[in-house]
């Protein structure tokens, strides 16, 4: 049961993160490997200002502000690029990210990172078990709900059109800047608040939960779940959640199971991919990066 | 000179490519409520000329005005919302969205935009602005489509939602880029008629356009270019009749 819950309580936290993720690269069409970033920076974020003695849903929202900022800081100048040159930028900010991690070792601990973070908590009552569950899922549905609100909003299709055609959009009026910019902001805040979670969950974080390899999960979740639709992120997360802990009940040789779990997990991903291109849940083509 | 009274003016532009000269030294004024023909051979610079008034290029020397004020320095989108609009010769929609969805998005204002207003919808209903009705019969057959994604459309058709969203934009400055081309005999009379109307509305229009017998029923002024300099301006018959447009036009 423990596991079970466990299982579900991470699905439902990298299901916010895709659905951050999603309103960036599956609405936008700006393609980013640095999802691990904005969620390592809600979940450090969270975790040490809990440990300064802030509550831990004051701790999340100064974790999503200094999300929101740092992103603005790197969006400024990476939205000048496109397609795979943004993509590019997002790795390098991914990289630099993980370094700082390691070596500012003062602040983040370093390799050793932050243990002892303590239970989510909502007015001094602890959020455990089940009930954390349940926290993360709500929370998971409401901003499903706000993203689904926003991208169907007038701000959500400009969104649309500039990843569409960037220059039929502003040759209709349409402020692209601002628009991607707002993207951003609102995928980091997004992304920061899943990292508190998951720092409050786990009650440890270090900077291997935040590295490329994350983010990298992240996109496969969006793009396995059908970019540009936000149940398909959310499809997409649960599926890659759930995936490698059901091959883990496959009968295979103990020297053999965890190449053959990662050859297994790959290989479907490859077919998801060759198969339905658009993904489990989108409709029609993908759209192309940078449009 | 005051070019406050002028609907749209450009000034010298100069714009080089790799070092050879598109645009030499183009001006001429745009009177509110007149069509002008933009006629030359392929790379005479027309369609520069358009991406250098409408901001998608940066003229090397020169200076674009709208209703008198230099727009130059001002980028793409905001001279679209003071009015100045314009179509594309290869036909430019967004293949995700429907035929109504497009129409909505190029009528929707630059404020309802805002993501501010987007929070504020959230909590407070704000109502929806109704769309303006089909006046052209081009218009209701593409409102009868309205569900069909941009993409799926024929050529012809993309050329008509991209003039059924720069009129949902509201403009005062139509730039069009080749619509004609493409279009069945039908549909031709109906834009012509749409663009007139437009004009008559007191708005400024500006086409280029290769087909002859159009520009000759459309326009009042013509503009020859001829290798990025304006060889001939006047009357549209004057300049269409004139015997060196026509030798450096048509050829022999």
């Amino acid at each position: 049961m423990e596991y079970v819950l466990h299982i579900a309580t991470i699905a439902g936290i990298f299901a916010i993160l895709a659905l951050a993720l999603d309103l960036l690269v599956g609405y936008g069409g700006m393609i980013s490997l640095a999802a691990a970033v904005f969620f390592g920076i809600g979940a450090y974020g969270s975790a040490l200002l809990t440990k300064g003695g802030m509550s831990p849903t004051a701790a999340m929202i100064a974790g999503m502000a200094a999300s929101t900022a740092i992103s603005m800081l790197i969006a400024l100048p990476a939205i000048r690029v496109r397609g795979i040159y943004l993509l590019i930028v997002t790795i390098a900010v991914q990289v630099v990210f993980t370094i700082v991690l390691q070596n500012w070792r003062s602040v983040t601990g370093g390799d050793a990172g932050i243990s002892n973070i303590a239970p989510y908590s909502i007015f001094g009552v602890p959020l455990r078990g089940p009930l954390f569950t349940v926290f993360v899922w709500v929370s998971c549905v409401a901003w499903w709900g706000i993203l689904l609100w926003v991208v169907r909003s007038p701000f959500g299709q400009v969104l649309q059109a500039l990843r569409d055609d960037e220059i039929g959009a502003v040759s209709l009026g349409k402020d692209v800047v601002t628009t991607k910019l707002v993207a951003f902001a609102v995928s980091s805040a997004v992304s920061a608040f899943a990292g508190a979670l998951y720092a409050h969950y786990s009650t440890y974080v270090d900077p291997h939960t935040f590295n490329i390899t994350v983010s990298i999960a992240v996109l496969l979740m969006v793009m396995l779940g059908g970019a540009g639709t936000l149940s398909g992120a959310v499809l997409g997360a649960i599926v890659l959640t759930l995936l490698p802990e059901v091959l883990k009940f496959l009968p295979l040789p103990p020297g053999a199971a965890a190449p053959l779990r990662q050859l297994t997990y790959g290989a479907l991903l490859v077919v998801v991919v060759f198969l339905r291109p658009q993904g489990l849940l989108g409709r029609g083509a993908t759209p192309t990066p940078g449009g | 000179m005051d070019t406050s009274a002028l609907s749209l003016s450009v000034r010298g532009i100069q714009k080089r490519f790799r070092g050879i000269s598109v645009l030499d030294g183009v001006s001429f004024d745009l009177q509110a409520g007149t069509i002008t023909g933009l006629i030359g051979a392929n790379g005479a610079g027309k369609s520069t000329l358009l991406n250098v008034m409408t901001g998608l290029l940066k003229a090397d020397a020169g200076e674009v005005f709208l209703r008198g004020a230099a727009i130059g320095a001002v980028p793409t989108f905001k001279r679209a919302r003071a009015g100045l609009l314009r179509t594309f010769q290869h036909p430019r929609v967004f293949p995700s969205f429907s035929v109504g969805k497009s129409i909505d998005l190029a009528g929707t204002s630059a404020k309802a935009e805002r993501f501010y207003a987007t929070l504020h919808s959230l909590f407070a209903r704000t109502p929806a602005r109704a769309p303006a009705g089909p006046t052209y019969t081009f218009q209701k057959a593409l409102l009868a489509k309205q569900d069909v994604a941009a993409s799926s459309l024929s050529y012809g058709d993309r050329k008509l939602l991209m003039l059924a969203q720069v009129l949902a934009a509201q403009g005062t400055v139509f730039c069009f880029d080749e619509l004609f081309a493409g279009l069945g005999p039908s549909v031709i009379d109906q834009v012509r008629e749409c663009i007139v109307e437009i004009a008559n509305r007191g708005n400024t229009v500006v086409f280029v356009e290769h087909n002859l017998a159009v520009v000759r029923s459309l326009a009042t002024r013509v503009i020859f270019l001829y290798q990025g300099r304006i060889y001939r301006d006047g009357p549209a018959e004057a300049v269409l009749t004139d015997p060196e447009v026509v030798r450096l036009y048509l050829g022999d």
